[in-house]
């Protein structure tokens, strides 16, 4: 994503502990169908940077597809967008901290979900035999 | 097995698998277990194992503590966090034993627990197999254990309390929380109800605690009365109980030398179960030794004089006076007699001597009935089944105490190898003399050669076999004389302190067991006994006799 003159990085780096950026909203084609989806997507700081050693840890991407007609066709409600973020901002803590490198741009929950879809998954050695 | 108790599944993992003598089990959230509960968990061929928690811990998926600070937005500590982080409580737990189930198999299995084996809470009547507490012969109360869901009277097993297979009991903790001497008591008072061929002395060494043994606690509730019904004892006071006083002459306090309240003195001394002990020269000139018991003698001058006292027939036929005469002769410049001892000995043993000779206890003979005199000898080698000995020392001074211990030991062994006219079969099988305060007596620091030291030795070595039964209190094990406290079969720990435990006395319990001794709070002790499995937790009710000296 580029602005006429800055790169979304620049921004990114300057975005605050809470912040948001604009939702910017683009399309995907699903090549097979031939469909398009329309998502909405922007960054948050879930993390003050003060804290962090890269200037982008911290900072998460959202993404929201589009699914009422009245989304479509004007884009995405602020508040609801504002609650979204807000929610996702409580589950800074706790983190994944020391299991995984992504900690500083990944949320608890989702890192649970993950684990256990791993889980479940076949061990690295019965994947390897099957070769 | 009831759904209900379940708590949790055993957890075998490659850092720390099931092993023959234990298992971990994750709890279910919101059980509360402590440690010293015994739990049950299925095994192979529908046999039942139990264990008892020795150890609990909570762990997380954090895999260090930096972690934790971060998860609290680096280190804010009113920050709440939406999800919880992954965590579980774990349970170490100590096998105790493998019973089969409606007796399929008949012995036990020694295989490791498996994995996921469902974990239940044992209830009353599983506690007591665990323990293996099912066949005990001649069981003695010992009071409860109380686990997370239940409450479970134990019992020691008679022939490892007081003979003839274990004997001895020692319990330890530090004073002012009333447990030890409450506990001894508690023992003393089921041997008593339990036992009828039994005699027990009881050493009073402070305050009045121990001086109204025969009377009801006007404090108990009926708490204490259920409780003493639930372990099968009457909840009553001490029967047959016997207190003798030091002599001294003051007429006020009915010639009793004691911190008890004129009152109460009255009433014993008018029911007739109050006397006052003395010694005289004749009967007790050869026990002089046990005054000395805490005095260093490298070079055993003071055994010397005391040799030559006894074997010397100028100091035949004298008074504690004219005693103290003749030796202040060997004390004179260039006298003539003794002179292969010093006369700087002969001055040090007279003036140890003097400050106790001079106590009122040491008298010419036996005087005016009103006095009540007695010899204690003569009045333990007459002890009767079921008798309660008390006998005050509280107000003598520590060598004077020493004396009498050693006197009191020395009637009851002479009694015990038949020593005295009396017929074998009217002398009690079991002498218990229970004191407080053993330190005193049998230090790890006492002289090798202190005659209390070497009685109170000759008690838990060979007692056991004579029907000698030592019961011993002190505030710290550690201070006692290893064969002193080696041959107790019955170890009972009170709360103690953190410098204790680390001392090599406690280096074989688990430092959970440890660690907890030193949050025991009052009324709780931790007991060892050849019987049980594992060290117990346990409580017991209220004394049933009358602990304060005033009248309520």
């Amino acid at each position: 994503m580029k602005s006429k003159s800055k790169h979304i990085g620049q921004y990114l780096i300057k975005l605050e502990f809470g912040e948001r950026t604009p939702v910017f909203v683009y399309e995907a084609e699903n090549k097979k169908s031939r469909k398009t989806t329309k998502i909405g997507a922007w960054y948050l700081r879930i993390h003050p940077r003060q804290k962090l050693k890269k200037p982008l840890d911290g900072v998460i991407k959202v993404e929201k597809i589009a699914t009422t007609r009245k989304e479509k066709e004007n884009g995405f409600d602020t508040d609801m967008i504002n609650e979204i973020s807000k929610s996702i901002l409580l589950e800074r803590n706790v983190t994944c901290y020391g299991n995984d490198e992504r900690w500083a741009n990944h949320i608890y929950p989702i890192y649970l979900t993950e684990l256990l879809l791993k889980n479940s998954f076949a061990s690295d050695t019965f994947f390897l035999s099957l070769f | 097995m009831s759904e209900k108790n379940l708590i949790g599944k055993v957890s075998a993992t490659e850092r720390q698998p099931t092993t023959v003598d234990e298992f971990h089990f994750w709890i279910q959230d919101d059980t509360l277990v402590k440690p010293f509960d015994i739990v049950k968990v299925k095994h192979y061929r529908q046999s039942i194992t139990y264990g008892v928690i020795e150890d609990i811990w909570h762990t997380t998926d954090s895999p260090g503590h930096i972690g934790s600070y971060v998860s609290s937005d680096f280190g804010d500590v009113a920050s709440e966090p939406q999800t919880l982080r992954l965590g579980v409580s774990i349970a170490k737990c100590k096998v105790l034993s493998n019973h089969p189930q409606n007796g399929i198999e008949s012995e036990q299995i020694y295989m490791p627990i498996q994995d996921g084996s469902p974990v239940y809470f044992a209830h009353e009547s599983e506690i007591i197999e665990a323990l293996g507490l099912k066949y005990i012969n001649n069981p003695i109360p010992a009071g409860f254990i109380e686990t997370s869901n239940a409450s479970v009277p134990i019992h020691f097993n008679r022939d490892f309390l007081i003979g003839p297979e274990g004997a001895h009991l020692n319990i330890s903790g530090i004073s002012g929380l009333a447990t030890k001497t409450s506990y001894a008591m508690f023992l003393l008072q089921a041997l008593q109800q339990k036992q009828n061929d039994i005699a027990i002395i009881i050493l009073n060494v402070k305050g009045t605690d121990l001086l109204r043994l025969d009377e009801a606690n006007p404090k108990l509730q009926s708490q204490d009365q259920h409780e003493y019904k639930k372990s099968g004892l009457e909840c009553k006071p001490f029967e047959q109980v016997t207190y003798f006083y030091p002599y001294q002459n003051n007429e006020d306090k009915f010639y009793s030398h004691t911190y008890l309240s004129k009152e109460v003195l009255e009433q014993q001394h008018r029911s007739n179960c109050a006397f006052n002990y003395i010694y005289t020269y004749e009967n007790d000139r050869e026990n002089l030794d046990l005054l000395f018991s805490n005095i260093d003698d490298p070079n055993q001058t003071m055994e010397s004089i005391l040799n030559e006292i006894v074997e010397n027939p100028e100091f035949d036929g004298l008074t504690w006076e004219s005693f103290l005469s003749a030796i202040k002769e060997y004390t004179q410049k260039g006298h003539s007699k003794g002179k292969e001892i010093s006369i700087a000995s002969w001055r040090k043993f007279t003036r140890l001597i003097r400050k106790s000779i001079n106590n009122n206890i040491f008298q010419g003979s036996k005087g005016a009935s009103r006095k009540k005199h007695c010899y204690l000898k003569e009045k333990i080698q007459n002890i009767q089944n079921s008798d309660i000995f008390v006998i005050d020392i509280a107000k003598l001074d520590e060598q004077i105490q020493c004396f009498v211990f050693g006197d009191i030991v020395k009637a009851v062994y002479e009694l015990k190898l038949g020593e005295t006219e009396r017929k074998e079969e009217s002398i009690p099988k079991q002498v218990i003399i229970f004191v407080d305060e053993l330190n005193k007596y049998a230090a790890a620091s006492a002289p090798k050669n202190s005659p209390i030291l070497n009685a109170i030795l000759e008690i838990s070595e060979r007692g056991r076999s004579m029907g000698v039964i030592l019961f011993s209190a002190e505030q710290f094990k550690s201070d006692i004389h290893d064969r002193a406290k080696g041959n107790c079969s019955t170890h009972v720990y009170g709360r103690t302190n953190a410098i204790e435990i680390s001392k090599p006395d406690y280096r074989f319990i688990p430092k959970v067991f440890t660690n907890m001794m030193t949050r025991l709070s009052k009324g709780e002790l931790i007991i060892e006994h050849p019987i049980f499995r594992t060290l117990l937790k346990i409580k017991f009710p209220f004394p049933a006799y009358h602990q304060n000296q005033e009248k309520d």
